[in-house]
């Protein structure tokens, strides 16, 4: 039903519509009740038009105004994690995470104390003596989304890691992913069988690439769509 | 006859009342999981290490010093004197890898780390573009030119490489305006992700350390204060020594770390200092995860338990090479549990080696 549901909402392209229709589906509260913003400066391709629908009307990515998303932006790290969060309704962690930059003044504290369990950096930077600050305010990369997901859904039991051996199949025709290191390759092989990450029409993965809000917006609501993510109100704060 | 060949590790002079075991209490086990082995080399005696200093004109290390140099330097170098045989060098003893298909680990003795070359290098940074702003977190360095920086240091200092030999390549700080040279590795750079790293190219083996003065990027490694008088010199020997036991433990990215997180010896510690005093002279270091703790350590002791023995080697030094194993002398040598017969085996040196394979 869901499915059935969800390729309706590709077709028709109505984020009122498609709003009761996850609810339906899922059996979670109706937010179709807020009104769809009129956003002006969507692009044309309707399931990118759904997809940020989708997330706006969830509040799990916030417009820029009521007329605009800005969906060529790049987001940035604290954005993406304050995403997530909402998305997964994230608890904070019992015992905090200390960031210098990200002091609890930070408008993206909340966020990262419930995301730093999932975001991997040493897997990103597997040789590296990883610096006390988070750089909340940088673009956030293909690599990061990637890899905070892939712990998410592990985390949360409705995705494995594939093995060394299986990741070397996924893996054999993607130029670029001779640069990963052992752990990564695990990952970004997981993102792509369970289809989180999409290698580029030339077969390569492009991890440093920066992610504008409308990449974002998609790369959620699909994982949001295929892993039966519940949906969430705008307002709702994580317990 | 066919000789058993044990680790080098288990090599030295009578014993049989002094070897170790490695398995130390979990008395502090912690949550944390441990770091497992990965099947790749670790290295072992001697490592050698190598300070390059990449700092053209303009680019100081520690701007708070006149000579905008310091101790930054001398302490650097000096540390690698020192490290030797300490009971921090220890901590990685702990860690034995596959060299050449065969077990290997470091052995730590007097020699068993010696720096064996610097060399301050004033060339300007690679593509200094239309600004002329190289190593700007506009135009900044590549993980490619610190391989060329190596490669180029290495002709130009006729050093030699082996598979033990670490290159160390630091930057600094322009003293124009007091910021970082900045550096990246991919999509990971100085100014969003990293203090250091360490990599391999070609079996050479490197490590960039970006400049720990003042904390910039938050590189401090948990260090507030100055145990040698320059708080920046401090802090990067405490980042360099993150990437040094990691490289020594690690240094193909095969050997040792921990699966769930991909975390290697110093990563598990990240941040968190310690203290060395080792010949009078006194280091800010970064602590290191002990898998026999399961927790970050300044130091790692080996407890010797006769019970524990997987093999026992003697080796005795004597004026008369015998002609057989003097029944009662074996039993006074071989402990109670050890039932099997001894290998005998003799050098030019006169000395005689009983070897007991180990009990079944």
């Amino acid at each position: 039903m869901a499915r059935e549901c969800d390729m309706h909402l590709h077709a028709m392209f109505s984020g009122l519509f498609g709003a009761a229709c996850f609810a339906f589906a899922f059996g979670v509260p109706n937010v179709a009740a807020q009104p769809a913003p009129a956003f002006t400066d969507l692009p044309q391709q309707a399931e990118v038009r759904l997809a940020i629908t989708h997330m706006t009307d969830q509040g799990i990515i916030s417009p820029r105004s009521s007329a605009a998303f800005a969906p060529a932006e790049v987001s940035s790290l604290g954005e993406y994690l304050a995403s997530v969060r909402h998305m997964f309704n994230l608890p904070r962690l019992t015992n905090l995470a200390v960031f210098t930059d990200v002091p609890p003044s930070s408008p993206y504290y909340d966020a990262v104390q419930a995301t730093a369990p999932y975001l991997g950096r040493q897997v990103l930077c597997f040789t590296c003596a990883l610096s006390s600050n988070l750089y909340p305010d940088q673009p956030i990369t293909r690599a990061q989304t990637t890899v905070a997901l892939v712990n998410i859904l592990v985390a949360r039991g409705t995705l494995r890691l594939v093995d060394e051996s299986h990741a070397a199949q996924i893996l054999a025709n993607v130029s670029d992913a001779a640069k990963l290191s052992p752990p990564a390759r695990l990952y970004f092989a997981t993102a792509i069988s369970a289809n989180i990450l999409t290698p580029t029409p030339t077969h390569t993965l492009q991890i440093a690439q920066p992610q504008t809000r409308a990449d974002l917006a998609i790369t959620l609501d699909r994982v949001q769509t295929e892993f039966r993510v519940p949906q969430v109100r705008p307002s709702q704060t994580p317990n | 006859m066919t000789r058993s060949r044990w680790p080098s590790m288990l090599r030295g002079t009578l014993r049989l009342a002094a070897v170790a075991c490695l398995t130390l209490p979990l008395l502090f086990a912690s949550a944390q999981a441990n770091m497992t082995p990965h099947g790749g080399p670790v290295m072992v005696n001697q490592v050698k290490t190598f300070l390059i200093y990449w700092t053209p004109t303009g680019v100081v290390l520690d701007s708070s010093v006149t000579d905008g140099t310091g101790n930054f330097r001398t302490l650097s170098q000096q540390f690698y004197g020192d490290v030797s045989g300490s009971d921090y060098m220890n901590i990685v003893t702990q860690y034995p890898g596959t060299c050449s298909g065969s077990p290997c680990v470091l052995s730590n003795g007097a020699d068993a780390v010696k720096n064996i070359g610097v060399w301050v290098d004033t060339q300007a940074y690679p593509h200094p573009g239309v600004n002329n702003d190289s190593g700007t977190q506009a135009n900044p360095l590549t993980d490619a030119d610190i391989q060329n920086e190596v490669t180029r240091a290495i002709g130009q200092n006729h050093w030699t490489v082996d598979a033990n030999s670490i290159f160390f390549v630091i930057t600094g700080i322009f003293s124009s305006n007091g910021k970082l040279v900045e550096e990246c590795a991919g999509a990971e750079c100085t100014f969003n992700a990293f203090c250091a790293y360490h990599s391999q190219f070609s079996l050479t083996f490197y490590s960039f350390l970006s400049d720990a003065s003042f904390a910039r990027g938050g590189c401090d490694e948990g260090i507030p204060t100055a145990v040698n008088t320059q708080i920046a010199s401090d802090r990067e020997v405490a980042l360099m020594t993150h990437e040094f036991m990691e490289t020594v433990t690690d240094p193909q990215t095969n050997a040792w770390f921990q699966g769930n997180t991909a975390g290697e010896i110093g990563d598990l510690c990240n941040q968190i200092s310690g203290e060395l005093t080792r010949n009078g002279h006194t280091y800010a270091v970064q602590q290191q995860w002990s898998n026999a703790s399961s927790s970050c350590v300044s130091s790692y002791f080996v407890q010797s338990t006769i019970n524990f023995l997987p093999i026992i080697e003697l080796i005795l030094k004597s004026e008369l090479i015998p002609s057989n194993v003097n029944s009662s002398r074996k039993s006074e040598l071989i402990p109670s549990n050890v039932n099997s017969s001894p290998i005998i085996e003799f050098d030019s040196k006169k000395t005689w080696r009983a070897i007991f394979p180990p009990p079944l």
